[in-house]
């Protein structure tokens, strides 16, 4: 199960499409959009507004926010009597458990006309674990234009924990920068133009999420991607031993 | 216990199991690098362009020295054509932690080539010490491309070659092809509302593929790549004889462009 979110930043809006079909071609008309938040120390769910054709439901951009999310779900075994507060998110169907990834497609925005389009998806797997992230900031970004991060971080207990963010050089082994984020929220967080380049990295404790890039020119141009992490670039027996062990020396610098 | 075992490896490594995998969906696997052997490198198909005004940029790291240490190795990448003609190759060497490469048509050096695909690989010298390395490398970097001075990102999209780390040997074929061209790929994007779209599809095996694009018949040979254009669909969909054609995407509107991946 996917989970589908959106990001705002200051005049950057996000319109949020979902498939009603899997990229392999199976389609299920009885799933609904729903969304997400926190109320009361509780998940609340409702059925988001959206508008609909044959293919995708189209969320209302009113319902979209930094602090919630939306997901499909089949609406004769999903909110019955007492199910619309929960504790803990569950995980409901596999019609987004595709490969390649389910595509709900985010698209960003601003006021000069500029938009990018991203892979909205937050596997339900990725909610039940804590960890860190680790990111270039090099990659992703264009020096010299508005570069920001997107954090976004979904656990499946209904919380809003403080953790942090560490940009550290790790040629000089210094820590450049630590900011607070938060869990289950699209943290934003504007890099500064002397970070960007080949040995700073980004650093989450505690908590894992997925690190979003945008880059905003002057002139309106919008860019949005996210790195991957390290595992996806190490496939040998050893890999979590050798990431382990990277992260341990960023660790080293942190702690 | 050795009949169970060979059959795990012959429902999990035989060819055919592998399809009837796929096709009776019992753990399905459509890219496939059990194969592989120890110490190599191995890379996503990357597109280039260099049409229209366009200009690419790759940025990359020595995943050997960030990950293992290993200092002053070498990162070759190999530029092929649309229509998987060799172009060039180039190669890096003691480049601290990353690296970038600008490839325009000054690059490329023949205005016959306007986009195509490159693949980058990871070897070692002589010097380096490989005897305690057991290890597989896959380099996913991130490409950006314009046609000003504002780079749209997107990263690899999917593992097609390896060579080994210190010697020639190649191995490919890690997307599977099915026998007929039934599989298909939705597109999960309405695509109504840019002034136009493009569609790149490289070919990620080493066999040719059959493919459509909402019916229109295409042909894509080894290491051959097409960047179709598009107008006004909200619906899109490919159908071909290859379980993995995931495209890049270039969406247009007014006067500001997007890539992602499809």
């Amino acid at each position: 199960m996917n989970f589908f979110f959106s990001l705002h930043y200051k005049d950057i809006q996000s319109r949020l499409t979902i498939p009603r079909f899997q990229n392999r071609g199976s389609f299920n008309k009885n799933y609904l959009p729903y969304c997400a938040k926190i109320a009361n120390d509780s998940w609340e769910f409702s059925v988001a507004k959206y508008k609909k054709d044959d293919h995708f439901f189209y969320i209302d951009i009113s319902e979209l926010s930094n602090d919630n999310f939306f997901f499909l779900a089949d609406p004769n075994n999903f909110l019955a009597p007492n199910k619309n507060f929960a504790k803990e998110l569950l995980n409901l169907n596999r019609f987004t458990d595709t490969d390649p990834a389910f595509r709900a497609n985010i698209e960003i925005f601003n006021s000069k006309g500029g938009f990018s389009s991203y892979q909205s998806d937050y596997p339900y797997e990725m909610t039940l674990k804590k960890g860190s992230i680790l990111s270039g900031l090099s990659f992703l970004t264009n020096k010299g234009s508005e570069n920001i991060i997107f954090f976004k971080n979904i656990y499946y207990k209904p919380i809003n924990e403080k953790f942090y963010i560490y940009f550290v050089d790790i040629k000089k082994k210094i820590i450049l920068k630590k900011n607070d984020i938060y869990t289950n929220r699209t943290n934003c967080i504007v890099i500064d133009d002397n970070y960007i380049n080949e040995n700073v990295y980004l650093f989450s404790t505690i908590y894992i999420g997925i690190p979003i890039f945008l880059s905003q020119s002057a002139d309106g141009d919008l860019s949005m991607e996210h790195t991957h992490p390290p595992h996806l670039y190490v496939l040998g027996k050893k890999r979590y031993e050798v990431i382990s062990k990277l992260k341990n020396e960023i660790n080293k610098i942190i702690s | 216990m050795r009949l169970i075992k060979l059959l795990v490896n012959l429902f999990f490594k035989n060819n055919f199991f592998k399809h009837l995998r796929i096709i009776f969906n019992v753990k399905p696997v459509y890219i496939d690098t059990s194969f592989l052997g120890k110490n190599v490198s191995v890379s996503d198909s990357f597109l280039w362009r260099c049409d229209n005004g366009y200009k690419t940029i790759f940025k990359f790291t020595d995943l050997l020295n960030f990950f293992y240490k290993i200092k002053n190795s070498k990162i070759t990448i190999i530029f092929y054509s649309f229509n998987g003609e060799l172009i060039k190759q180039v190669s890096f060497q003691d480049i601290s932690l990353s690296g970038h490469l600008v490839i325009d048509q000054d690059f490329i050096d023949n205005k016959k080539f306007s986009y195509g695909t490159f693949y980058i690989f990871h070897s070692l010298n002589s010097d380096n010490e490989i005897k305690e390395i057991d290890l597989i490398i896959r380099n996913s970097c991130y490409i950006g491309f314009t046609k000003n001075y504002f780079y749209s990102y997107v990263h690899g999209n999917i593992p097609v070659i390896a060579k080994n780390l210190a010697s020639n040997k190649l191995y490919k074929n890690f997307v599977i092809n099915s026998i007929i061209s039934n599989q298909k790929y939705l597109i999960q994007q309405n695509f109504s509302n840019y002034d136009y779209s493009e569609i790149f599809i490289s070919n990620p095996t080493s066999k040719t593929i059959k493919l459509y694009l909402n019916k229109e018949k295409y042909f894509l040979r080894e290491r051959n790549s097409i960047l179709l254009k598009i107008r006004n669909q909200s619906f899109v969909y490919i159908v071909s004889n290859c379980y993995f054609l995931r495209p890049i995407i270039f969406n247009y509107k007014n006067n500001y462009l997007d890539v992602h991946h499809g």
